[in-house]
């Protein structure tokens, strides 16, 4: 996945996140340096899959590539500092019903991370969030009855032991409302 | 709209263009979002349906933007397909120097996307637009084609086999990129109003080699000039069948040409289709109440440069 982010204010914290997402980036510094399209692109968005823009405040290029990408149906982050709305832009960006292909996100420090992560998972089919690779050793005490029972899951669904007990609880935690209200955020 | 500066969008509508009507075009734009939303738009109608000259119309586009440059602080034009880039260098040569923005646009020199007949779709169509909007709100002057990314000076364009219109010099005024990066700064802004001159040649056939020769001298009475045009080399002595009274433009493989009483002269410096753009307006010139040009004859005319298009030879 190949993703254009646009920021001059957040201190690099949006180019961070999708680095150590493994995205390729393409950034404005890069447009500016190079003479051409790459071969094969005629239509600069054709070379992006998403793009994430800081408008907190917009400048002439981020409007145009904005009302490009609502044209062209490209999936976009438009993230702004909380308490500091581009109230016109922001305006023009929500005229268009839903669902829309731009997405916008008042951030705090502590949340700008999340969001960004939220709308890469999103729009990445090959994305692999860290939290969902199974990096965590942990030793589990089961009783002779719940072995029995995993055993034969295990036997019927194909799976490893490992793998059908991460499911339920995932399963369980993607159901458990309560949950997932408390946590939306840090997602 | 979040552009204060107004940009005018002047459509060639009609029979051959786009848009029928001057009410069509109108509505078209406002009920275009992304236009509306970035930009303080006004759309302006040219109709060449009643033209009986197939330049007229765009003698109107000189002499709107000329009416209107003050307004504005660029103009795109969008012209039909047909002779498009013809029409565009003619319109150069019509504005002379200009110091703000004037974008041509033309479906066939949108790289956007195609539908299964080939034609270029309406998305096509609008992201071009906003293309041109865009670089038309950039700060660098001059008339520039829009072509795929590429904001080419009009004069320097040529029309390749696959019908893709690049710089003949690789001189590129910017290009579109998310934003317009401006690459060359040779095409400064100027607010001046520029000195239009419409007038251009009424009577210039444009003719093969074959129909040439097998004319005679009275088939080309009332011509102000002609344009012949050939896909291979002319040998010199095609000289001998061409009206000695009339300018001629000779246009082949081996070279552009003017031929006028009797004398021959090579302009290679020039397009192909920026020489016959030339031609015509040259010829209506020579005609006009314009003093200066009388004073020297069409061929000294055709190595003056009026609108940066004097190139050095081209390989």
């Amino acid at each position: 996945m190949r993703v254009y982010v646009h920021d001059e204010k957040t201190e690099g914290v949006a180019l961070d996140v999708c680095t150590k997402l493994g995205v390729d980036i393409l950034t404005p510094e890069i447009v500016r340096s190079r003479d051409a399209l790459p071969e094969g692109f005629d239509f600069f968005l054709d070379q992006v899959d998403a793009l994430i823009i800081e408008i907190t405040e917009p400048t002439r290029d981020i409007q145009f590539i904005l009302a490009q990408a609502i044209l062209a149906g490209k999936p976009t982050l438009c993230l702004y500092a909380k308490n500091q709305p581009p109230r016109e832009l922001l305006s023009h960006i929500k005229q268009k019903t839903a669902p829309r292909p731009i997405k916008t996100f008042s951030y705090v420090d502590a949340t700008l991370a999340g969001a960004i992560k939220k709308f890469m998972r999103q729009h990445d089919p090959d994305h692999q969030d860290y939290d969902d690779v199974p990096s965590i050793k942990y030793t589990l005490r089961l009783t002779p009855r719940i072995e029995r029972y995993l055993s034969w899951r295990s036997t019927r669904d194909t799976l490893s032991k490992a793998d059908l007990i991460r499911d339920i609880l995932k399963k369980s935690s993607e159901q458990d409302e309560p949950y997932s209200d408390e946590h939306e955020s840090e997602e | 709209m979040i552009h204060s500066d107004p940009i005018a969008v002047i459509t060639v509508g009609g029979k051959k263009g786009e848009f029928a009507t001057s009410a069509a075009f109108t509505t078209w734009c406002k009920d275009f979002f992304e236009l509306q939303m970035i930009f303080t738009v006004e759309p302006i109608f040219v109709d060449s349906s009643g033209s009986s000259h197939q330049f007229r119309a765009m003698q109107q586009v000189a002499r709107r933007i000329h009416r209107e440059w003050n307004r504005f602080h660029g103009f795109v034009v969008h012209v039909p397909d047909q002779d498009f880039l013809l029409q565009a260098d003619l319109l150069a040569f019509m504005l002379g120097t200009v110091g703000k923005p004037v974008i041509v646009m033309a479906a066939s020199a949108t790289a956007g996307e195609q539908n299964e007949s080939g034609d270029y779709t309406p998305s096509a169509l609008r992201a071009s637009l906003l293309n041109a909007a865009q670089a038309a709100t950039s700060e660098f002057g001059g008339v520039a084609l829009l072509s795929s990314e590429h904001v080419v000076p009009v004069v320097l364009s040529v029309n390749s086999d696959a019908g893709i219109v690049q710089s003949a010099t690789k001189q590129y005024i910017g290009r579109v990129d998310f934003g317009v990066q401006i690459a060359n700064p040779s095409f400064p802004r100027i607010d001046t109003k520029p000195v239009v001159n419409t007038a251009i040649g009424e009577a210039v056939p444009v003719i093969d080699i074959d129909t040439l020769n097998h004319s005679s001298s009275s088939s080309f009475g009332g011509a102000e000039g002609i344009i012949v045009t050939s896909s291979d080399p002319l040998p010199l002595s095609v000289t001998s069948s061409l009206p000695q009274d009339v300018p001629v433009l000779l246009v082949s493989r081996n070279g552009i040409h003017a031929y006028d009483h009797g004398q021959l002269a090579s302009i290679d410096q020039l397009t192909p289709c920026a020489a016959q753009a030339k031609f015509i307006w040259v010829v209506g010139q020579m005609k006009s109440d314009t003093p200066i040009l009388k004073e020297h004859s069409l061929t000294q005319w055709m190595f003056h440069d009026f609108t940066h298009e004097i190139l050095p030879p081209m390989l």
